[in-house]
């Protein structure tokens, strides 16, 4: 009964000596020029036996052995390998799973063993666990076959040891080589792979770039290259083509790189960058990287640009450094950074390109390399200018706060004092009042006896009585001077005409005292807001008070009178006896006074002083003993309201004389 | 008997008011006292005084109130205040009142006299 036998052998001749043979012992015979074909008619058909030659273009006879031990439908086949180079290689056909083995020889030699095969195949040669290569004794070693095979040999260890997938496929496509590489990338074991179109290892988008590319021109290097790898069983891979020349036509090789890692890195590398980027960029501030010689500057966001003089012309700068542009006015201390190696931060006053001065806080972080060595400098920016501006304000509010506050204890010390005058003021008015009654009572009894008829010496009493009685009424006219609560009458003044019209008063007792009075009055002197009265009653009691400071024969009261800021300065100088150094402090005090008891009250110049100080005014003296007083009176144009003028008044202290 | 000119002295102060009326009696009038308001509006009323003499701080009625009273009774009167009050535009605000002089406590004799004598020639 005859066997259906498969013969494969890329040898036309041995092909159809071996298929002859088989054909003429009733045997069907079909037959496949290579392993390719054979796998394919292998697919739908079980022959009982298969010849095998070891040699072939396309999947050698060696893998087609381990393919078909694979096959569960070829299970029981008996497997013959015809090895042309079976002299110069040690063959061991049982461990490529095959049952026997022939050395091809001479054709009639073949034959032979052909036939001899056939025993062996047979179910009682099958028993016979036959080891022996079938004509090897026949066959005369070749040393260039012996060479080629040792060669070969290193090529198999190199690219069962290659990092790269290699991978060959025939002119249809069809894989025909893959080394252990490509088989763990394609994920699809050798058996399967072989035999396999080339094209169906990809899928998706990767399938058609794939396809495109092979389909595209044959000229042009066909690559897929590292930057658009393709997807292989999951993995970023590129692909190089390298067509190779032989005789069943060009085949091609496929170089695989798995660049799934490296892609994964540069992806992340990339993300971190854009995330670095954006870093950089959501700073408001400028924030740029410097190089440490030179203060390159390497980096910047847009804020750096935007903010800094000398960066603006800069293009945009990313995370990688670009090429360096021109430098900012260098004013951090490079040599200190790359000495301290410490960060820092320090305050800056630019001048912008708009003449504006900004403040800027500047930190600073150097960057070292491997040996330490500073070698880029971080530079962040703040502007600190509306801080330090609201800094400033706020010292500033707090100064002006100080000031209030002082200009508050000041009033209050003037209300205090003005409260206290005011007591003293009704007091002495109520005091003078109940004098005044008693004292009228005594006068008129006093003037009444002067009209009867009585001795001279009485009536020199009662004149003395009488004189008294005028003393008394002056002090307690003087006390209640200062304290009428009268309406304050303000008129614009003519300080020289109420001068002139006060001294009037006096002139007939100054001319008695040969006192001169001597006016250096200035042109267009302002006119002033004043109460007559009580400025008349001022210039009263300083010429009063000069007519008696004076004994000598020079005897002359000097009034000069100029503008100044916003006011007139009267000066009231006398040439009488001055006033003691120790004494001047308290001049103005009430009750104090340097005439012989009974001479003096010792209100007059607490009335000037009060007066002035009720017009905003300011007065103080000047003098040194025996050489005269000189009183220097302000009084301001406009009166502000009367409760603001303590303050104004109370800041010149009023003896503050050159002389005390 | 040529009849005397009527001078009506209004004071609180009893003791003034009698020194007073001892000078004016000196001098040839017929001095009349009044030590409060009610009294010297009475006096005025029923004694008819050509002068008066006002003091102007005094408990109950006041100078003003007397002198404007007065004034309605018999607007004719010649009114001299002598007052201890010493006040600004005193004697403005008195003349605006109807007094016709105004003396400061302690008083001058003289200077009464010869403002009383100044109203006589008027009366005569």
């Amino acid at each position: 009964m005859g066997k259906k036998i498969l013969v494969v052998d890329n040898h036309p001749m041995v092909l159809k000596l071996i298929a002859n043979l088989l054909e003429k012992d009733g045997h069907e015979v079909r037959t496949a020029e290579d392993g390719l074909s054979a796998l394919d008619i292998l697919k739908s058909y079980a022959p009982d036996l298969i010849f095998v030659d070891l040699v072939m273009p396309n999947i050698s006879g060696e893998k087609l052995c381990r393919i078909i031990r694979n096959m569960p439908h070829l299970q029981g086949v008996f497997l013959v390998i015809l090895s042309a180079i079976a002299a110069e290689e040690e063959l061991d056909f049982v461990a490529l799973g095959a049952d026997a083995c022939i050395a091809k020889g001479s054709m009639s030699n073949l034959a032979r063993h052909v036939a001899r095969v056939l025993e062996l195949a047979s179910p009682a040669g099958r028993q016979e666990k036959f080891r022996d290569i079938l004509g090897l004794d026949e066959v005369a070693t070749r040393e260039i076959t012996r060479e080629l095979l040792s060669s070969r040999k290193h090529f198999e260890v190199i690219l069962r040891n290659m990092s790269e997938g290699i991978l060959e496929f025939a002119p249809n496509r069809k894989i025909i080589f893959a080394n252990s590489a490509a088989v763990t990338l394609v994920g699809i074991p050798e058996e399967m792979l072989l035999g396999t179109e080339f094209i169906d290892i990809f899928v998706d988008h990767s399938l058609e770039t794939v396809v495109a590319l092979l389909n595209g021109p044959a000229e042009s290097p066909r690559k897929i290259s590292e930057e658009m790898p393709v997807l292989l069983n999951g993995r970023q891979v590129s692909l190089q083509f390298l067509p190779v020349t032989g005789e069943g036509g060009a085949t091609t090789i496929v170089i695989i790189h798995d660049v799934t890692t490296r892609k994964q890195a540069e992806e992340k590398i990339g993300e971190q960058n854009r995330f670095l980027n954006k870093l950089i960029e959501s700073l408001p501030h400028p924030f740029f990287v410097v190089g440490a010689k030179g203060y390159e500057v390497v980096l910047a966001n847009s804020s750096a640009q935007q903010h800094l003089v000398g960066l603006a012309d800069c293009p945009r700068q990313q995370i990688s450094p670009a090429e360096a542009c021109k430098a900012p006015p260098p004013y951090l201390p490079l040599e200190r950074v790359q000495q301290d190696k410490n960060s820092f931060l320090m305050e800056y006053v630019e001048q912008g390109r708009d003449g504006q001065e900004t403040t800027h806080e500047i930190h600073a972080h150097p960057i070292f390399d491997k040996k330490g060595k500073v070698t880029q400098i971080i530079e962040y920016r703040l502007d600190i200018t509306e801080r330090k501006k609201a800094e400033q304000a706020l010292r500033d509010s707090k100064d002006a706060l100080q000031k209030a506050l002082d200009n508050l204890q000041v009033a209050q010390q003037v209300a205090i004092r003005q409260e206290k005058l005011a007591s003293i003021g009704t007091l002495a008015s109520g005091v003078a009042h109940e004098i005044l009654n008693p004292l009228n009572i005594i006068g008129t009894l006093a003037q009444v006896m002067q009209l009867e008829k009585i001795p001279a010496s009485m009536r020199k009493n009662i004149d003395e009585m009488l004189a008294q009685i005028k003393r008394a009424t002056k002090i307690t006219n003087n006390l209640r001077t200062f304290s009428h609560q009268h309406a304050f009458e303000v008129r614009m003044v003519d300080v020289h005409v109420l001068f002139d019209k006060t001294a009037a008063l006096l002139e007939h007792d100054l001319n008695l005292d040969n006192v001169r009075v001597e006016r250096h009055y200035a042109q267009d002197l302002p006119r002033i807001e004043a109460d007559e009265d009580q400025l008349a009653q001022v210039f009263l009691n300083l010429m009063s008070n000069a007519r008696d400071a004076m004994s000598t024969d020079d005897k002359r009261i000097i009034v000069e009178t100029r503008a100044k800021d916003d006011g007139v300065e009267i000066r009231f100088s006398d040439t009488g006896v001055g006033i003691d150094p120790v004494e001047i402090g308290k001049i103005f005090d009430p009750f104090f006074t340097t005439k012989d008891p009974g001479h003096g009250t010792g209100l007059g110049l607490w009335i000037v002083y009060s007066i002035i100080e009720n017009h905003c005014g300011t007065i103080r003296v000047e003098s040194e003993k025996g050489k005269g007083a000189r009183f220097v009176i302000f009084l301001p144009t406009r009166l502000p309201g009367r409760e603001d003028c303590g303050s104004a008044a109370k800041k010149q202290d009023h003896t503050n004389g050159e002389h005390g | 008997m040529k009849k005397k000119i009527k001078i009506l002295i209004v004071d609180d102060e009893y003791a003034f008011c009698r020194s007073l009326k001892i000078f004016l009696d000196k001098i040839g009038f017929e001095p009349l006292i009044a030590t409060n308001g009610e009294h010297a509006i009475d006096i005025v009323r029923e004694e008819k005084p050509a002068i008066m003499t006002l003091d102007i701080r005094m408990p109950g009625l006041n100078g003003y109130d007397i002198l404007q009273k007065v004034k309605r009774l018999n607007p004719d009167l010649y009114i001299i205040v002598i007052t201890a009050i010493d006040v600004p535009n005193m004697e403005e605000m008195l003349e605006h009142s109807g007094a016709h002089a105004l003396l400061h406590k302690p008083i001058d004799l003289q200077k009464l006299s010869d403002t009383i004598y100044g109203f006589v020639g008027h009366l005569l």
